[in-house]
């Protein structure tokens, strides 16, 4: 019943993986010097991942990707009324939003995997860009990765926690954007890595509470 | 009684802000009874259906399924129970063979004649997608989801909401079946009195979030009777007796609703004096409308399987 | 024979049934040993709860008008005669007397009246004569 409810889970995030496909498509594209959208000029990287589109590319599509990610496995049930016919099977309900959970960090953690390794693999193929490169130069982006999951944990408890108001709805994903941000601008590790563990802890403890406690 | 209940609730109490939903209430259906659940729109059907899945959670009383309390619910126990939710929510993106694959995933026993048979029964192909059936076929398919497991308990969320009505008859043909299933107990709520005289063989009628009327079917509808009085002259005002639902004058003539029509009420109206006394009996869909849409709060109605004879409990009247 | 239901009725769905098999053995529709549905078949046919079809069947069978045999069926019973023929007579009479007020205030002659009798007699399934008593 596991596997189930894992295929369901990535069967339904197939249209966002997609989608977030073509995002990293562009940006990759648009790193390396190929043009995707016919009226813009690619910008060949002389320095790979030091500067340039990746980041922001990364923050936006992937940012997003995991903003709705996390909505979809949550908001969109409730919406379609399926959690009524999801929760009452015959497994505890820890062990659904588990699943979920599992299946939405893997999601968002091998797509920025994806957008690392390609872009990395063409800068570590020789005769591409006129500087050196060390895979211990994507390790900033590797950071991020991280910071984007805790933007879809907490996109994921706004849509498990009950409010009466868009607004007050919206706050753990606020709570998650700003944890990620300040764990992308610390540039020490034992800084970054301490609000990491502390966000994605009090999220993961949030949505497991409201979980079983909310009414649906 | 010997029968072993098999939806108990205590006290069970949900607010809604500040309205109160489901007030108090103490609900028991028995073992192999088909129970029609019924009251108007808001009345709390939904609210309580929820609270005993743990779709809900009360806010004091407690609620308990095949003997276990709700709140803890085992997968093994849920397991023997069926619930279907108001408009049959299913995945859309599925086709028909991949939410039976889906669903059987969970369950330990599964039924795969039963479901292929009402599959064929209705025509549905294993390859379409849920999205594009009609409600009707939706609703057939949830059902052969419901029964697959062979589940002891069933409760049904106003399964027949937004069927016409020959489809309604088909949903109603295939849970007659699941009643010939013996020990089987059935909890649904419904909108639709006909349905309910059919199916059910005991109502409970939510007032407000109050239950008001627990007893057999027939009891019910035998138990509300309106009263048409002739007068000379003008009607009497202001007639007042226990049961009282409802009273109309139009010149000569005062019609009464009463609840559990007796000696003691026949003796009131009589002495009024009137010309003539007439006892209209109401079909089940009357009774409703009569019980439910009194200015004051309707004379509860209880009485257990068995006790024909009127056993109308005063409590709380007027 | 075909029974039928109807809920918007302001008849039980029980007491329609018992209704039906009256009418039907009284008509000839249903004859002495006629197996009647199951109570499961009935109760599929009409969509109704069996044990409704049930309760139809088992005050019909205290009155006399069906009887079980276990493991084969539902009958139609031989009609029972418990009562002497004095106190069932008395009986009769008393709803034939209904029947002439009923007659007189429509203002029929009893000519009339009795050529209607005459007509309908036929519609029904009589007990046949047995002889002396």
């Amino acid at each position: 019943m596991i596997k189930a409810l894992v295929i369901k889970e990535l069967r339904e995030s197939l249209g966002l993986i997609a989608l977030a496909g073509l995002g990293i498509a562009y940006i990759v594209g648009h790193c390396i010097g190929i043009a995707l959208l016919p009226w813009k000029y690619a910008e060949a990287t002389y320095y790979p991942f030091s500067y340039g589109l990746h980041i922001e590319g990364q923050v936006v599509i992937l940012g997003c990707f995991g903003f709705l990610l996390g909505l979809k496995q949550t908001a969109w049930e409730a919406h379609h009324s399926t959690f009524y016919f999801l929760l009452h099977r015959p497994v505890e309900r820890s062990r659904v939003f588990a699943v979920k959970l599992l299946v939405g960090v893997l999601i968002v953690f091998l797509l920025n995997a994806l957008l690392i390794g390609l872009y990395g693999w063409w800068a570590a193929s020789p005769g591409k860009h006129p500087s050196p490169f060390e895979w211990s130069m994507t390790i900033p982006t590797w950071k991020l990765s991280g910071a984007l999951v805790i933007v879809y944990l907490g996109a994921f408890l706004s849509g498990v926690r009950p409010a009466k108001w868009f607004g007050t709805r919206l706050v753990p994903t606020v709570f998650g954007i700003v944890c990620a941000v300040s764990i992308h601008f610390s540039p020490w590790w034992w800084r970054a890595l301490p609000i990491g563990l502390a966000s994605a802890t009090v999220l993961l403890l949030a949505i497991f509470y409201y979980v079983q406690t909310r009414d649906y | 009684m010997t029968m072993t209940d098999v939806i108990r609730t205590q006290r069970l109490t949900k607010h809604y802000g500040c309205h109160r939903v489901v007030d108090s209430l103490n609900l028991r259906v028995q073992q192999g009874q088909v129970y029609g659940f019924l009251g108007r729109n808001g009345a709390g059907k939904s609210t309580t259906i929820k609270m005993l899945l743990g779709m809900v959670q009360p806010d004091s009383g407690e609620a308990e399924l095949l003997g276990e309390p709700v709140s803890k619910l085992r997968p093994e126990t849920r397991e023997r129970i069926a619930y279907i939710a108001e408009g049959h929510p299913l995945y859309n993106w599925m086709t028909v063979g991949e939410v039976v694959r889906f669903t059987r995933a969970f369950y330990s026993q599964w039924n795969t004649e039963l479901v292929e048979q009402i599959l064929d029964h209705f025509e549905l192909s294993r390859k379409q997608k849920l999205r594009r059936l009609s409600n009707g076929q939706r609703a057939q398919v949830s059902l052969a989801l419901a029964v697959a497991p062979e589940p002891e308990l069933l409760i049904l969320d106003d399964p027949t909401l937004g069927l016409d009505t020959v489809v309604r008859r088909d949903f109603l043909e295939s849970l007659i079946q699941i009643i010939h299933r013996k020990g089987r107990t059935i909890l649904f709520s419904s909108h639709i009195l006909g349905d309910v005289e059919r199916v059910a063989d005991r109502i409970g009628i939510l007032v407000d979030g109050v239950l008001r009327v627990d007893c057999p079917t027939d009891h019910f509808r035998a138990s509300v009777k309106k009263l048409v009085l002739d007068f000379p002259g003008p009607a009497p005002e202001g007639f007042e007796c226990p049961g009282l639902v409802n009273q109309w004058r139009t010149g000569s003539q005062l019609e009464l609703v009463l609840v559990g029509y007796d000696d003691a009420q026949r003796t009131a109206v009589e002495s009024l004096q009137p010309r003539n006394i007439e006892v209209v009996e109401l079909n089940l869909e009357e009774a409703f409308i009569q019980y439910t849409r009194g200015r004051r709060r309707s004379l509860p109605l209880f009485a257990t399987e068995g006790s024909d004879d009127q056993s109308t409990r005063d409590q709380g009247a007027a | 024979m075909q029974f039928l239901c109807d809920t918007t009725s302001r008849t039980p769905i029980y007491r329609q049934l018992i209704d039906q098999v009256r009418h039907g053995v009284a008509r000839g529709k249903l004859r002495v040993g006629d197996r009647l549905p199951s109570v499961r078949q009935l109760s599929r046919e009409l969509v109704v709860n069996p044990n409704t079809v049930a309760r139809a069947y088992t005050e019909l069978e205290r009155e006399g008008t069906l009887i079980t045999q276990q493991g084969r069926g539902v009958f139609v019973a031989p009609p029972r005669t418990d009562l002497t023929k004095k106190a069932r007579r008395k009986q009769l009479g008393e709803r034939l007397d209904l029947l002439f007020v009923e007659a007189v205030h429509l203002g029929f002659t009893a000519d009339e009246l009795q050529a209607m009798v005459q007509d309908r007699i036929g519609q029904f399934a009589f007990v046949e004569e047995k002889g002396n008593e």
